[in-house]
């Protein structure tokens, strides 16, 4: 049993349901036009439940695309199909509703901490709006019926984002992966493009969806949570009694940086920011873990460009980072 | 399914989400910690995923893994769905079938492809607007008995029986 709070390892909890129109083919078969029936089956009672706009991707601007990503609020998929692609978001953001990725409807909630049970009771409600107002492809023994098989049955995975800076930096996160793979579930390292674990975060997730039930799903994924936290536990304490004074001294070195940096990238901001999320977690600076996690996102290039309202080259961008944390980041301490 | 690659221990199923592709293998435990280990060598930081990804470049293609076994296998029909035209050469090299009838008309290698990315082909989840949520609490209940039979979990297999008898009466 870990001693702390959950929240201390965990970041976000999300649930994210596929489901398909029986009547249309699937999107990759699909054509423009019952893209956009399905565009407009799917959304008109989902904008009225969830007091959300429809927003049609041919809409937006490439950068307003990009953000939405780094925001995980659409997937790469569906930042893909710019002709027929829309998402539903509510107002907090909790929920979004894409519409025509890989499958016709890939229903996300995401909540702060661990906490699948409430963001599947929201995907849920929503799910049963979406099969009241149509037909959703399924099979009595297949469950749910997908464009790719790994998603069958539930159609559900379920996602837990992790913070493991100790369980990284000792290195012994390989046995957690290893160990996660055994009760088919998998983690990965969050950012980087698929290049690297910056920041320390991974996601923990169900691996397969079908021959389990929803609930069933959610226990194995949040068991697996706490076995992860509980070692990551055990390396935080470890690593503070070996390391304390050297710790401090990086944490402090990497605050500095960011609050009188002149310009700052992306992979050295990730790599400072993510010490001094470690130094929040174990205590050495009194910050809250969700306020960074904020700042991390909105650090990301084109969440920037945007809060910034202007064109920025990467030069520019760099600066205009370095300038937002000055701003905030004294604030927080 | 026998260890993919010492052929000698049982496998299980090592599934990861790279960049959206999902990757699936069959390890069995030493084989799958002695490539991490290869494979990460001593350094864990900037290079983690780039590692990571590397065992799986190692490895054939994802759906080679998926489904290559199909693919390959002389007795395999060709088949194709009459409704949206997608055929079985184009799903097992995509790992997308075009349409709910795809399920069907792929059937005769669906079974097998299931039985590799999955837990198990029968469906005890949720069903749209409760259709069928006896049948589907059947399925989940028969699937539980099964399983106490297999472990000798001979208590649990008789209530589990009475349970199912209590559905079925309620069906009636």
């Amino acid at each position: 049993m870990i001693k702390s709070d959950i929240s201390n390892y965990v970041i976000s909890s999300r649930i994210r349901l596929a489901r398909n129109l029986a009547k249309y083919p699937f999107p990759n078969k699909m054509g423009f036009e019952d893209g956009l029936r399905v565009i407009k089956e799917v959304s008109e009672p989902l904008e009225k439940y969830v007091d959300g706009k429809l927003i049609m991707l041919k809409d937006l601007e490439p950068i307003e695309i990009k953000a939405f990503t780094e925001k995980h609020l659409i997937s790469n998929a569906l930042a893909e199909n710019i002709k027929t692609g829309g998402v539903v978001i509510n107002k907090d953001s909790t929920l979004s509703v894409m519409i025509n990725e890989e499958d016709h409807v890939r229903i996300q909630v995401i909540k702060r901490s661990l906490d699948l049970e409430s963001a599947y009771e929201l995907a849920d409600k929503v799910d049963d709006l979406i099969s009241e107002n149509s037909e959703v492809a399924f099979d009595i023994h297949l469950g749910y019926l997908t464009g790719c098989p790994t998603n069958l049955g539930t159609a559900m995975r379920a996602s837990v984002m992790m913070f493991l800076p100790a369980l990284t930096i000792n290195r012994t996160i390989n046995n957690v992966i290893f160990s996660s793979s055994k009760d088919a579930l998998a983690l990965r390292g969050v950012f980087g493009e698929g290049t690297q674990a910056e920041g320390y975060m991974y996601q923990l997730s169900n691996q397969y969806s079908l021959g389990l039930s929803e609930k069933e799903i959610i226990n194995s994924v949040k068991n697996q949570i706490y076995k992860v936290a509980e070692a990551e536990e055990i390396a935080r304490d470890t690593l503070l009694n070996k390391n304390r004074v050297e710790l401090t001294d990086m944490i402090m070195r990497a605050w500095g940086i960011l609050i009188n940096a002149y310009k700052i990238d992306t992979a050295e901001f990730m790599q400072n920011i993510s010490l001094i999320k470690l130094g929040a977690a174990l205590g050495i600076l009194k910050i809250k873990n969700s306020a960074l996690d904020e700042i991390i996102i909105a650090c990301r290039p084109a969440n920037l460009a945007l809060r910034s309202g202007k064109k920025l080259d990467a030069i520019e961008r760099d600066i205009y980072r370095a300038e937002f944390l000055k701003d905030v980041l004294p604030k927080m301490a | 399914m026998l260890c993919e690659n010492c052929k000698k221990r049982e496998g299980i199923p090592n599934v990861y989400i790279l960049n959206g592709v999902t990757k699936v293998r069959y390890l069995c435990s030493e084989c799958n910690s002695q490539i991490i280990k290869q494979k990460m060598g001593t350094g864990l930081g900037s290079g983690f995923l780039d590692d990571f990804g590397d065992i799986f470049n190692d490895l054939s293609d994802v759906f080679d893994q998926l489904f290559g076994v199909e693919r390959n296998a002389p007795s395999i029909p060709s088949l194709r769905c009459s409704r949206c035209g997608t055929t079985s050469n184009e799903f097992l090299n995509s790992a997308f079938v075009g349409c709910a009838q795809c399920y069907k008309a792929f059937e005769p290698i669906m079974e097998s492809v299931i039985k590799k990315c999955q837990k198990d082909n029968i469906h005890t989840g949720k069903g749209p607007n409760g259709i069928a949520k006896t049948y589907i609490s059947l399925q989940r209940l028969n699937a539980e008995l099964k399983k106490a039979v297999q472990d000798e979990r001979y208590e649990d297999a008789a209530l589990i029986k009475k349970q199912i008898e209590q559905l079925k009466g309620t069906q009636k």
